[in-house]
């Protein structure tokens, strides 16, 4: 068990937020993580460490040129880092993404194409396509994120495949009828998340996303509502979406809902730039009801 | 013979000359990078700090902070080193690479996310723990985060998902108004609270001018403040226009250049709209007491003819108050901005109210470089510096605001605290980046010129608007993608050092699985908006 | 000209050659790797730090749509006939000085010429800058003090320019679009740069007395004189001083970018290529883009200097 508290600035709105209670949701996520634990062996080297952490602090170059270093061990770890700095080593070239995906398609196979390793190789398979490739290969991409929340990974990295279906999805199609139908189809993902950041990024992604083609409000205020029951760690984050979840309240009509959510947003950022007018608003909300 | 000789002789002075200059100019600069980088076995060490704030009053305050440390620490001598702003980027970028950095640098220019990770160490880790200088204060168990006005989120990277550097100060924006010229026009040193207020000052300072035939300014602005100014007036007057767009999720706030950038080409909004035309006949108004050409003219000259008793006001920064109290022989009052309330003048229907200060966030960053050899007495320093004594010094002295928590200041700093009892209105046109921005100040002109009109400026605008803000946003499109792209290496590593017990890799995954939603999302915004707009 | 040596002899004295070493070290850095590292980064999506992405040739396509940097050439094309017609008082001046009978006066001449040259440029511009300030500039001072203001306002109700010049409003050189290009025709007025006036009296110096004389037989008067004689001589020195100046005017936005700034001044009337490069680089972030205009601005100044040289090639 990891403990947060300290590392945690947020906790103070979170845990008044929401009944539920963030913390043992937190603490759950990062029980989570020796369960869904790459492989069995012991853990990386000192040597076999430093690429990672320069590639984790964007030394992508510094990061590759470890791994090469590194290529004669046998841990396939580091072939998987080879490729993922790849990706991002200076000049991004298409020989580059090229040679990132020969060897992220070998790793999707060997050596067994239902470990961690090969669920991690498709996901960036799956973003070469998507936002690598010129022309980018949307369908590919979207078939690889489905599969892999089908494939119930319970790595919260992994699971943000559904909030991404959900992203490329948005303005798929030119009437937004359309795009609703087709994220109508990508509701029952939510089924496949087992992980607190995957299921609130994809009820946010699918909030605001309905909301852009002019949805069902009362569809969008449940996957925020649900999104905002796990909780965020970036305070901007906490405050776009109440504040999104409070001005829709008030445009459908739902005096209650709004007038709860301004009143957090106050309670919980009394210094803000936005708190007076939010309180005008409010102020205007409870004399007059909702617009 | 002799002339041959002569010529010789001159000749060999000359050379003597040129050798004796070369080595008085070489001997010292050699020496210098001698000894820094020798390794130091003496007894004291010295820590040099540097930083672009060359006014007065910062560099007072910081010796007097220098000399306060070294008071508790007699074997530490801290050197201040200001380098002018126009050559700072240049100057930190050389010493960086070239490995000569001093021990502490303010960050916030030619900063990239690569350079920031690869020259200076993060302060995550002191942030989680109380500074031990606030000890016997009010924040002595204070996380050093909190104890910042904006809990250290300026100092937060959210790609490296790390702090770098802490901050000292907070800017505010303000109008300075010279007392002695305002007691000659009006008969007293109040200030306008209400623009009406403020537009009656101004016709009485045209009548004395007139009637003394003194040529005066009414305001003097410059191309560097003017625009702060022009943002202002539209903020003050579009406010409203956010509440009917189809985009308007987010009351009272500023709506992502994306949203506009759909509504504009959807057809929602353009420069004819009811707001913008108020915001640009408030612009006009304002404008046509500014200096003629102000957008041409500098920051120093709009000062200079201030400070000479030519202009009765002039918009400046927090930071611009110890140089002009230095410099000025006559005494300065500081007001708000002023812009039109509800109900104060039926030409401004859309004004919501007071425009608040738009954030808190902190400022002056100054961060440990990796390259210095006492890494831990220079983050000691900066501890020392940002503590709540230090803080309230360093801002009573220097004349600009803390940066710390319940720091007190001086009464001539009040005017200058951040007045959060406002809104923060709406958008101002170049909002979007480096284009949108360009195509208003080259156009602003046709609203505030004798020869300008309303209409001239908003139907330039409408018809020039669209490429730009498309040019910007597939610029701010293009920046999400390559981020989203360096996501995806970083959330890889942070997971799989997590993975190997790194409990703080952990600890960003976690916030950088947010950020990359997010990026996304901002990003298929902006390629619809793009698209629209084509 | 001296005979040619045979390489064998040439490198016999290899030594000599590694004087030459510090200077090529020096130009190859200096010169030549930022001029390859721009056409490198041409190619590049790339913001000026670590980050780039290969784009080939994409750079190069959208300086076809860029309106602006194609509109920026009309400006600089206006620029460069003034400059040319601006030569014109420094031929004037080196002529008149040639013309002094007393060659202690053309040395004191030469050198009140020279004097001004040790203030650098950019003062020169700032004192500009100032001349050009609506209210307290000196341009605006002597047009009110002249009356060419009150002629400049006739003539804008005249022609209906719009109201640039009005009466009540000083007249605002740096903030009216279409005043721009004109002030920076105006700027440096009278025009005589110490450089050109000396490479002129140079060329005049080489022309014989005895030519004068047979002129003065033949009845030529003084425009004469300088209509075929003198212009012709020194037609070499024009060229290269007309190829430098062409170089130097598309090649420079330090001007425009002290009078006008980054955007090129109300309406982006001032917009130069040189100013638009730097506009694209180091306030949109586009490096490479800038470096990809870098080099198309590089192919029309050599463009321009081939077709120099070879319809102004000078008949010894």
């Amino acid at each position: 068990m990891i403990l947060r508290k300290q590392s945690a600035p947020l906790l103070p709105w979170l845990s008044s937020a929401c009944p539920c209670n963030v913390f043992a949701s937190f603490l759950l996520v990062f029980a989570l993580f020796p369960a869904s634990s790459l492989h069995s062996e012991s853990p990386l080297s000192e040597k076999n460490q430093t690429p990672w952490r320069n590639a984790s602090v964007f030394l992508f170059n510094d990061a590759y040129a470890g791994f090469v270093k590194n290529a004669d061990s046998a841990d396939p770890m580091n072939r998987l880092g080879q490729a993922a700095t790849l990706l991002n080593t200076q000049p991004r070239t298409s020989q580059n993404i090229a040679a990132a995906q020969e060897i992220l398609l070998d790793l999707s196979q060997n050596p067994s194409p239902h470990s961690t390793l090969s669920k991690l190789s498709r996901f960036l398979l799956a973003r070469i396509e998507e936002n690598y490739l010129t022309p980018p290969q949307l369908g590919e991409a979207k078939s690889r994120y489905l599969e892999i929340v089908k494939d119930k990974t319970g790595i919260p990295l992994l699971e943000l495949s559904a909030s991404r279906l959900v992203a490329l999805t948005t303005f798929a199609k030119d009437k937004p009828s359309e795009n609703l139908a087709a994220l109508a189809a990508l509701e029952p993902l939510a089924g496949f998340l087992t992980t607190p950041e995957g299921t609130r990024e994809f009820h946010l992604a699918m909030g605001l996303a309905i909301l852009e083609n002019e949805g069902d409000p009362n569809l969008v205020l449940s996957h925020l509502i649900k999104a905002d029951k796990i909780g965020f760690r970036r305070k901007e984050n906490v405050i776009h979406n109440w504040l999104v979840i409070a001005r829709l309240s008030e445009k459908i009509g739902n005096k209650n809902l709004a007038t709860e959510y301004y009143q957090r947003f106050i309670n919980n950022f009394p210094n803000d730039p936005k708190t007076f007018g939010i309180q005008h608003r409010l102020t205007n909300l409870t004399k007059n009801g909702a617009n | 013979m002799e002339q041959t000789n002569n010529s010789r002789i001159w000749n060999l002075i000359g050379l003597g000359l040129v050798i004796i200059f070369f080595l008085v100019a070489a001997i010292p600069m050699v020496w210098k990078s001698f000894t820094q980088s020798l390794p130091t076995d003496s007894k004291e060490i010295t820590i040099r700090f540097a930083h672009w704030q060359l006014e007065g009053g910062v560099r007072r305050a910081f010796d007097l902070a220098a000399a306060e440390y070294t008071k508790l620490h007699p074997n530490i001598r801290v050197e201040q080193l200001a380098i002018p702003d126009k050559i700072y980027v240049n100057w930190l970028i050389t010493q960086l690479i070239g490995g000569t950095a001093p021990d502490i640098v303010q960050m916030g220019k030619g900063m990239s996310d690569e350079r920031t990770t690869r020259y200076f160490l993060p302060t995550s880790a002191l942030s989680t723990k109380p500074n031990p200088y606030n000890k016997g204060t009010t924040l002595e168990n204070t996380p050093l985060r909190e104890t910042f006005i904006d809990d250290m989120e300026s100092v937060f990277s959210t790609t490296l998902l790390d702090h770098y550097g802490v901050p000292l100060s907070a800017f505010t924006l303000r109008m300075y108004y010279n007392l002695d010229l305002l007691q000659e026009i009006t008969g007293s040193t109040e200030l306008p609270a209400t623009y009406g207020q403020f537009a009656t000052l101004l016709k009485q300072t045209t009548e004395f001018s007139q009637k003394t035939k003194k040529r005066l300014y009414h305001i003097a602005a410059s191309g560097d403040n003017a625009p702060s100014l022009i943002d202002k007036v539209f903020r003050s007057q579009t406010g409203k226009l956010g509440d009917g767009l189809a985009y308007d999720f987010l009351p009272s706030t500023r709506p992502p250049a994306a949203h506009l950038g759909m509504a504009f080409a959807n057809g929602e909004w353009d420069f004819n709209e009811p707001s913008m035309r108020a915001a640009v006949t408030l612009l006009r108004h304002l404008g046509s007491h500014l200096q003629p050409g102000f957008m041409q003219v500098s920051r120093d000259d709009a000062m200079f003819n201030f400070i000479q008793g030519n202009a009765l006001m002039m918009p400046g920064g927090s930071w611009d108050y110890s140089s002009i109290s230095a410099q000025a022989d006559f005494p300065v009052g500081v007001g708000m901005i002023p812009t039109p309330l509800p109900d104060e003048d039926s030409r401004w229907p859309f004004s919501e109210g007071i425009i608040s200060d738009e954030s808190t966030n902190a400022s002056v960053v100054m961060a440990v470089t990796k390259e210095s050899r006492h890494s831990e007495i220079a983050q000691d320093f900066l501890l020392f510096l940002c503590s709540l004594a230090t803080n309230e010094m360093w801002a009573q002295e220097s004349g600009w605001l803390p940066a710390v928590r319940s720091a007190k200041i001086g009464s001539e700093s009040q005017s200058f605290m951040p007045n959060l009892n406002g809104f923060t209105g709406g958008f101002s046109p170049g909002f979007s980046g480096a284009d949108t921005k360009r195509v208003v100040q080259t156009s602003i002109g046709l609203a505030v010129n004798p020869n300008g009109s309303v209409d001239k400026f908003t139907n330039h605008l409408n018809s020039e608007f669209r490429n730009a803000l498309a040019s910007d946003l597939e610029r701010n499109a293009i920046a999400a993608k390559i981020n989203s792209q360096r996501a995806d290496t970083v959330s890889l590593a942070l997971y799989v050092l997590s993975q190997n017990g790194d409990a703080s890799a952990a600890d960003k995954l976690a916030i950088q699985l947010e950020g990359m939603s997010a990026t996304d999302r901002g990003y298929q915004l902006g390629l619809q908006a793009i698209k629209l707009l084509k | 000209m001296s005979a040619p040596i045979s390489p064998k002899k040439a490198l016999a004295e290899w030594k000599l050659y590694l004087f030459l070493v510090p200077s090529l070290i020096l130009i190859l850095l200096f010169s030549y790797y930022p001029a390859i590292s721009a056409i490198y980064h041409s190619f590049f999506r790339w913001n000026g730090g670590e980050s780039k992405e290969f784009i080939g040739f994409q750079n190069y396509a959208q300086i076809f749509n860029d309106k602006i940097f194609l509109q920026s050439f009309l400006t600089i094309g206006i620029l460069i006939v003034a400059n040319l017609l601006k030569l014109i008082p420094s031929i004037i001046m080196a002529v008149f000085i040639h013309r002094l009978s007393s060659t202690k006066f053309q040395y004191w001449y030469r050198v009140l010429l020279v004097l001004p040259m040790v203030v650098p440029g950019l003062v020169t511009l700032f004192i500009w800058k100032f001349f050009f300030n609506p209210n307290l500039g000196a341009l605006n001072y002597f047009m009110e003090f002249s009356g060419l203001k009150t002629l400049l306002v006739h003539l804008d109700q005249f022609f209906g320019w719009g109201g640039i010049f009005l009466n009540d409003f000083p007249i605002s050189w740096l903030g009216e679009p279409q005043l721009i290009v004109p002030s920076l025709i105006i700027w440096g007025f009278p025009w005589i740069g110490a450089v050109g006036v000396l490479m002129f009296i140079a060329g005049l110096q080489s022309i014989g007395t005895e030519i004068y004389e047979a002129a003065d037989l033949d009845g030529i008067g003084p425009i004469g004189k300088f209509i075929y004689i003198e212009f012709p001589l020194i037609i070499t020195q024009i060229r290269v001083i007309v190829v430098l100046m062409m170089i130097g005017t598309l090649q420079s936005f330090g001007m425009q970018f002290l009078l006008l700034g980054e955007n090129g001044g109300p309406g982006g009337a001032g917009m130069v290529p040189g100013l638009w490069m730097f506009n694209r680089a180091f306030i949109a972030g586009e490096f490479g883009y800038a470096c990809a205009l870098g080099l198309c601005l590089f192919v029309v100044i050599l463009g321009l200097t081939f077709i120099n040289n070879k319809f102004l090639r000078v008949e010894k």
